[in-house]
């Protein structure tokens, strides 16, 4: 049995959400420091819970961006062409987190690094 | 009082998250049908201990660090702190941290995923990425460990008055 085309969906969907999450999480958290109307957006959902920190937005939105990708990707027309079009299998799919996180979490330790110690 | 219970909780927590997760990276290591229910007990639980680190951290994040420790470290005129020695325990690794642990949270929660919809005993590469995945908590939550008390460290040398 080919592990591609028997790919679970909902693993294809939530794995893939999970790479992307990676990178936007890194990107908003440097798009919190330098742009302010982010930061602002960041609070302003925040506060739809009654917290208005950028944290607490920050979090929601990842968590529920994840969950809502997850959803996105898991859907049988969506998550076949990736992995028809990319040749997904499980293997690949780890690869594509691993690399993702890695350059999340780069991205992240890189910037605070350079505003703390080189700034 | 209540900030002290709150941080001492964080820490615990997350460390007991640290913990279950070295037990599952075992377990993973030795999967067969014999402790996949064990192995899915435990996935729930790291996803337990992780969002209690985050809640407990968060109250704590927000409401007390936020407030008061972030200005003892940074250094404040209005609150009377000259500033830490190690101001970096902030600007690095307090604002690195806050934001590295959304990926913990959404790892466990794929983690979860895994341990209960896959037949991860057969399937190899799956069972690959869950002890990734579980790798990764493992070393992220000795880190982050290890990065809080260097944050405790530098509110400790802030703590000089001006």
């Amino acid at each position: 049995m080919s592990e591609t085309t028997d790919m679970d969906k909902l693993n294809f969907g939530f794995g893939f959400s999970l790479a992307i999450i990676a990178i936007l999480n890194a990107l908003l958290t440097v798009g919190k420091e330098e742009i302010s109307a982010v930061k602002d957006f960041a609070v302003s959902i925040g506060s739809l819970v009654g917290i208005s920190h950028h944290w607490v937005g920050h979090g929601i939105l990842m968590i529920l961006l994840f969950i809502v990708l997850g959803f996105v990707f898991s859907q049988a027309t969506i998550s076949d062409y990736f992995i028809k079009k990319f040749s997904f299998d499980q293997r690949r799919l780890l690869l594509l987190i691993v690399i993702s996180v890695i350059i999340g979490i780069g991205i992240i330790g890189g910037f605070f690094f350079m505003l703390a110690f080189l700034g | 009082m209540a900030n002290e219970l709150l941080i001492l909780g964080h820490a615990t927590v997350g460390s007991l998250a640290t913990l279950t997760s070295v037990w599952l990276l075992v377990e993973l290591f030795h999967a067969k049908d014999g402790n996949v229910q064990r192995i899915k007990y435990l996935s729930v639980l790291v996803n337990i201990f992780i969002w209690l680190s985050y809640i407990v951290g968060g109250w704590y994040y927000v409401y007390d660090y936020s407030t008061l420790d972030k200005y003892i470290i940074k250094g404040s005129t209005d609150l009377g702190f000259s500033g830490s020695l190690w101001k970096f325990a902030h600007a690095f690794f307090t604002e690195s941290k806050e934001h590295f642990f959304f990926l913990g949270i959404v790892m466990a929660l794929y983690l979860l995923l895994l341990a209960y919809r896959s037949s991860f005993v057969a399937d190899k590469s799956t069972r690959q990425t869950m002890t990734v995945l579980v790798a990764f908590l493992v070393v992220g939550g000795l880190v982050l460990e290890g990065w809080g008390a260097i944050m405790a460290m530098g509110v400790r040398l802030g703590m000089v008055p001006l």
